[in-house]
């Protein structure tokens, strides 16, 4: 494999690709080899594994694959990359959804500024630059001044837990000694969507079920002001980024 | 213009009332969940202009009605009764009804009820189904104990039900207005709204009746709207693009939308406006 400059990298978080299926495997697996070669991200990606599908057989009517490239992190010199696919029906419904794994060798610079704020959600370096704006934004401050606990923020299979108490992070870490008060839980692309979109659009995912709280419905919701907050710097992050860019 | 308003007695309870207009045909105003008659200022005013005369009531429990006898109503088909009520009351002759969202279920349930005594119906971001989990809401559920944050859950999510294409201090003003309800109202009208189910009865339904969704109104499935609509004979609906759960607050020209949709169902009377 030929080693890649990181920023030479197609494939970034968000990246997505919609393909037509006119092949007609009988399942999944079928599905995703035929259009293996499209969805990959960039041509040296190496596929490393398929998540998240029990492999039952691709109904009649799926015709379209909508891929989202999800994660994008950098372990040593390999780059690690996760794409959501979802197999659609003619009317946009959702009929099977698989998650794949690439990987490639990455070296040379940093990923944007940008990517970070999105490439590695949940990751515990990531929680840490949440946290950084956290503590300058006054309205969280005062929305935790009489919480003593830990929210949780996941992401697939990525979570960082923020410690707070009396109106101040006081640790940014994978897990918190006694547990999450509560757990903002997602899928890897809901959370890209939510970060990435036009609009914030936390209530209406949450309305839809693409949240899931774990832990104290009771704190979730007296926490209200609290999470949209967190969920609002999420967002500001890609944005102060983007306009650093230009 | 002129305007009026007026507190009716209703079984021992006052009911507010106001007034716009002194035209021929009337068109009588329900709100939604929790809300009053504010809703309707915009639209009051201009659809006056239009030469309408314009009910708007606030239901008990609301704005400036008394609270109903037996406390926050959640059956949606007493709201109806009682507004038929007013109706006979004020001796509004064949009025036409426009609502939104448990109005706009209030005001189908009156036209199943009554469709004799009615010009037509606008139902806005409602549907004839069950709606939700179609359950009551549980005790818990209105323990101050166990619902904290109130204000900022209204606030978030009211906001969130605004359409794309409402300006930002519309939007704001519309969060704010809900941030004052009484929850326990609130969340009565809620269940109220999961309840209530007029599915087999929207056959009967004798009056021209149009139904309005927004599209951003992620509350209302438009197919359960257009469902609605299939079972009404001659019923018109309709998507409204870049509108959210509150038509008649985020639609600058909602008065005129709203004369047009009337025009539509008795052209003859209501031409030249």
């Amino acid at each position: 494999m030929t080693a890649q400059t990181i920023s030479e990298l197609a494939g970034e978080v968000g990246a997505g690709i919609r393909i037509a299926v006119t092949e007609a495997p009988t399942d999944v697996l079928g599905t995703l080899t035929v259009a293996l070669d499209r969805l990959r991200p960039f041509p040296a990606a190496r596929l490393l594994g398929v998540n998240g599908t029990d492999l039952a057989d691709v109904p009649t009517e799926v015709c379209e694959l909508d891929a989202l490239v999800t994660r994008r992190r950098i372990e040593r010199d390999t780059l690690r990359l996760h794409q959501d696919v979802r197999a659609l029906a003619a009317d946009g419904a959702l009929v099977h959804r698989a998650g794949l794994v690439w990987t490639a060798a990455a070296t040379g610079s940093a990923p944007s500024a940008r990517q970070l704020a999105v490439a590695d959600i949940g990751s515990v370096d990531w929680g840490n630059r949440l946290a950084e704006r956290l503590e300058r934004d006054d309205r969280f401050a005062s929305s935790v001044s009489t919480f003593d606990g830990s929210i949780g923020i996941v992401s697939g299979e990525e979570q960082v837990r923020f410690r707070i108490y009396r109106g101040r992070i006081i640790e940014t870490a994978r897990k918190s000694l006694d547990g999450a008060t509560f757990d903002l839980t997602a899928d890897e692309r809901t959370w890209v969507e939510l970060l990435l979109g036009e609009y914030d659009d936390y209530v209406r995912f949450a309305a839809k079920g693409r949240f899931r709280i774990l832990g104290s419905g009771f704190q979730y919701l007296r926490m209200t002001r609290t999470v949209r907050l967190m969920v609002e710097n999420c967002r500001a992050m890609v944005r102060e980024n983007d306009a650093d860019q230009r | 213009m002129r305007t009026s308003a007026e507190y009716i007695e209703i079984d021992g309870r006052f009911g507010f009332v106001e007034q716009a207009g002194e035209g021929e045909h009337v068109i009588f105003c329900v709100h939604t969940a929790g809300q009053h008659g504010f809703q309707w200022r915009a639209a009051r005013d201009r659809l006056a202009q239009l030469g309408y005369r314009v009910v708007v009531v606030d239901l008990p429990g609301h704005g400036r009605s008394d609270p109903a006898e037996h406390g926050p109503v959640s059956d949606l088909g007493w709201y109806a009764d009682w507004c038929l009520t007013v109706i006979d009351r004020i001796s509004l002759d064949r009025p036409y009804l426009l609502g939104c969202s448990i109005g706009g279920k209030i005001v189908l349930d009156m036209a199943v009820k009554a469709s004799a005594r009615l010009s037509g119906v606008v139902s806005m971001a409602a549907y004839g189904q069950r709606g939700g989990r179609g359950r009551s809401a549980r005790p818990w559920g209105l323990e101050d104990a166990s619902s904290p944050s109130n204000r900022d859950r209204s606030y978030y999510g009211y906001s969130a039900l605004t359409g794309r294409s409402v300006p930002a201090e519309q939007t704001e003003l519309l969060a704010l207005m809900h941030c004052r309800e009484d929850w326990h109202v609130t969340v009565s009208d809620q269940s109220g709204w999961s309840r209530h189910d007029i599915w087999d009865e929207l056959g009967t339904i004798a009056c021209p009746v149009r139904l309005v969704v927004g599209e951003d109104d992620f509350g209302v499935p438009a197919t359960r709207v257009e469902q609605t609509a299939a079972r009404i004979p001659g019923a018109r609906w309709e998507v409204v693009p870049g509108i959210g759960h509150f038509p008649m607050q985020e639609m600058p020209d909602f008065g005129d939308h709203a004369h047009a949709w009337f025009q539509a169902m008795c052209p003859a009377v209501l031409a030249d406006r």
